[in-house]
């Protein structure tokens, strides 16, 4: 579906790498989390995928077409992106908000409505309370559901998350991370997500890619890589959230 | 209350007129400010150096760039204002609009451009209406200064409200003040409302509301224009004679009363006056107005640019000499008048110190407080004061024309660079002091005519009527029915009128 090819940027004309010759393939209907630090690349390889920003090197393949041959813009109405910012137009209601791309593609008024109300319903907001509000309204969970079903909206080949639950408190997360996942689960979506956090990853994941100062040290499936780190700092990595588990039990068995 | 009906009488057109200026300049301000705002937040190198030459615009005094553009531009009246006002609009527009478009959170903006908006979507969808509050309130900033700024228009010719305000201060008129300032402050504050219910309307998406707004501000305009708009027989044709006149009570009194006498002569005509000090002239070359009453010591020393002090009979020959061959320009004669800067002071201390010439205050003035308008410690005159007579007063107080015969009265200064003509001096009881050593040049005033205009036969013979028809006394008359006893420029007109008629039957 979406497949990288020697990906490579630099910044300051080549002073900075910040992706190193990245090689990745998504499946139909994965979902592929990128992990690591602040700083390892892992947003910089997110945003070339719909082109904010531009590869020096390397090949990016969406459906099988290169996107540097193709219009920005129509290619970006075609990949839903979310991110941790959410970014919902405060001048606009939330009908208004899901329905933007839908109304940059030109699509029915009867259409974006009828829409908006089955997207409201998939992402747990009842259209009928919901519809006519303001962003500044909701709650940060809620806006970050209004987030998720303005990116669905124009049924997007492929989504593409920056760190899309960062700012949420713990339990408003957990409870959007298992929504995300039923939701992708029956839709089938192809999506992309950045993240820091480990445990994120290793629940959410079809896939992880590992990533370490632009290079890609390590990919395979959450139980392949807890089993069997390919590299050091994967190791390290995986071993955190085991060992916090262990504390967690150990607490919880009085000791 | 009479002059206030009087006053009231002249409302609609100048309030018309005031309209006209202050709602081009600002459709063009704000349309150019808004455009310019934007393009430069695609190419931000703009940004520094336009919101730098706005700022340079915006410090220079209003006044004086509104005589800068009549420089630049050599006409008077309703283009120069325009250009002027139309800088002083674009600066609050242009800084909040770029503003507000700058502010708007990087997150939204990353949030249009990552769902495939366009440059120019992103900025219709999002940018300008989350600066819309902002962009509104550089205009309504935009339209409280133009309409108040547009007051200034009246010295470079242009009419509008700013007329009631200067004619009022200098001829003492505090009902035509309160007109003008009251009108223009209201016609500010209308505009801003409308505005502001415009931003309600947008803000809270209600079509009611906008529809409101916009009839009512439809309804301001063409109310407020249509004394200009509708076709009125009384209005004068683009045939007529613009008799033009300076800034000061005497030259009111002038303009009217030529034009008047034109009119009556058959000559269709009609009086602009108000016009800055070198203001009229630039008028007169550049076929704007096409007579006036100057001087010809200023014309001798100021636009001459002579250092010396003629005869009177020597400066009237190279006054009309220079006019013809420089700026085809006729001198038709001589009034009869002249009204020349003259040193001043109370006669009852004259008396009792035995002054009676300027050089008579060579012993006194050391002690002694000398009054005099602005312009008059910038001129030659008082250069040459000091110079031939050598005098040095204790202390020199600038002051408005019109306020510093009540000034030597109250005994605040001891002499005053008075007009020779003003009626105060008689009514005051103040000694004109006289100058045996010629410092001050002769100010004869004279009938200036463009040669072009001197063509109409009738005009010809309807002006030349006029020389030599209004001595010192009957000028300082007529003044003092203005300056002193406070009624209005029409009836001093008539009083020359009448006191001619005679002189023409005498003659």
């Amino acid at each position: 579906m979406i497949t990288l090819d020697g990906v490579c940027k630099s910044f300051n004309d080549g002073d900075t790498l910040a992706v190193q010759n990245l090689d990745l393939h998504v499946e139909d209907g994965e979902l592929l989390i990128l992990l690591g630090a602040s700083g390892c690349g892992k947003t910089t390889t997110l945003k070339m995928i719909n082109r904010l920003i531009e590869p020096t090197e390397g090949r990016i393949e969406i459906g099988g077409e290169e996107i540097r041959s193709l219009d920005p813009i129509p290619l970006r109405r075609r990949i839903g992106y979310i991110f941790q910012g959410i970014g919902l137009f405060p001048h606009m209601t939330i009908a208004q908000n899901v329905g933007v791309v839908p109304r940059l593609l030109g699509w029915k008024k009867a259409d974006i409505e009828s829409r908006v109300d089955e997207l409201l319903e998939l992402v747990g907001l009842a259209p009928d309370d919901y519809r006519d509000r303001r962003p500044r309204e909701l709650s940060g969970g809620q806006q970050q559901r209004i987030g998720v079903a303005r990116a669905l909206a124009a049924r997007p080949q492929a989504l593409l998350m920056d760190e899309p639950f960062g700012a949420l408190d713990p339990i408003t997360r957990d409870e959007l991370q298992n929504d995300f996942k039923r939701l992708h689960a029956e839709m089938g979506l192809t999506a992309v997500m950045v993240t820091h956090d480990m445990t994120e990853a290793l629940l959410m994941a079809d896939r992880i890619a590992v990533m370490e100062d632009g290079q890609l040290v390590g990919l395979g499936t959450p139980h392949q890589l807890i089993t069997d780190p390919p590299h050091e700092y994967v190791e390290t990595l995986m071993n955190m959230p085991k060992r916090q588990a262990d504390e967690v039990e150990s607490i919880a068995q009085g000791s | 209350m009479d002059q206030l009906t009087a006053e009231l009488e002249r409302l609609p057109e100048l309030l018309a007129e005031h309209l006209r200026l202050s709602l081009s300049a600002l459709g063009l301000g704000i349309s150019i400010g808004i455009f310019l705002a934007i393009l430069s937040t695609r190419f931000r190198r703009m940004q520094g150096p336009l919101l730098a030459v706005a700022s340079v615009f915006q410090t220079i005094p209003s006044i004086a760039l509104l005589a800068g553009m009549l420089l630049l531009i050599g006409k008077i009246g309703f283009i120069p204002a325009l250009i002027a006002l139309l800088f002083y609009s674009l600066l609050p527009v242009l800084r909040n609009t770029i503003t507000g478009i700058e502010n708007v959170d990087e997150e939204l903006i990353e949030a249009g451009r990552g769902m495939g908006m366009t440059p120019g979507q992103l900025l219709r969808k999002v940018q300008i209406p989350l600066a819309f509050p902002v962009i509104i309130a550089g205009v309504r900033t935009a339209t409280v200064w133009v309409v108040g700024i547009a007051t200034l228009a009246t010295p470079i010719g242009q009419k509008c409200l700013g007329e009631f305000i200067f004619s009022g201060l200098s001829t003492k008129n505090y009902t035509a003040v309160g007109v003008g300032v009251v009108s223009a402050a209201g016609l500010a504050l209308i505009l801003d409302g409308l505005i502001r219910l415009l931003e309600l309307a947008a803000s809270r998406r209600s079509r009611p509301l906008l529809i409101t707004a916009l009839l009512l501000l439809a309804a301001v305009t063409l109310g407020g224009l249509s004394p200009i708009l509708l076709p009125s027989g009384e209005r004068n044709s683009d045939s007529a004679i613009v008799v033009g006149g300076k800034d000061f009570t005497e030259q009111f009194i002038l303009a009217e009363f030529i034009a008047e006498h034109l009119n009556e002569s058959g000559v269709p005509a009609r009086s602009l006056s108000n016009l800055g000090s070198t203001v009229a002239f630039d008028a007169l070359t550049a076929g704007q107005i096409d007579c006036y009453v100057e001087y010809t010591g200023t014309i001798w020393s100021n636009y001459m640019n002579r250092q010396d002090t003629p005869e009177p009979e020597e400066a009237l020959k190279g006054v009309r000499r220079w006019l013809k061959d420089e700026h085809d320009v006729e001198l038709v004669g001589r009034l009869g008048f002249e009204n020349a800067y003259a040193l001043a002071m109370r006669g009852g201390q004259a008396d009792e110190s035995g002054i009676d010439t300027i050089a008579g205050l060579l012993p006194h003035a050391g002690d002694m407080r000398l009054g005099g308008s602005f312009e008059f410690f910038g001129r030659p005159e008082w250069k040459a004061i000091r110079n031939v007579y050598g005098l040095e007063f204790g202390d020199t107080v600038s002051m408005d024309p019109t306020l510093m015969y009540e000034a030597v009265r109250d005994e605040e200064v001891d002499v005053i660079a008075a007009f020779s003509t003003d009626g105060r001096i008689a009514a005051y009881e103040l000694k004109v002091l006289d100058d045996p050593k010629h410092a001050l040049p002769p100010y004869d005033a004279v009938l200036l005519v463009r040669s072009e205009a001197m063509d109409n036969a009738e005009l010809e013979i309807a002006l030349e009527s006029l020389v030599g028809t209004i001595d010192d006394e009957a000028m300082r008359e007529a003044n003092k029915i203005v300056d002193v006893e406070g009624r209005p420029i029409p009836d001093a007109a008539n009083a020359l009128h009448e006191q001619t008629a005679d002189h023409q039957q005498d003659g």
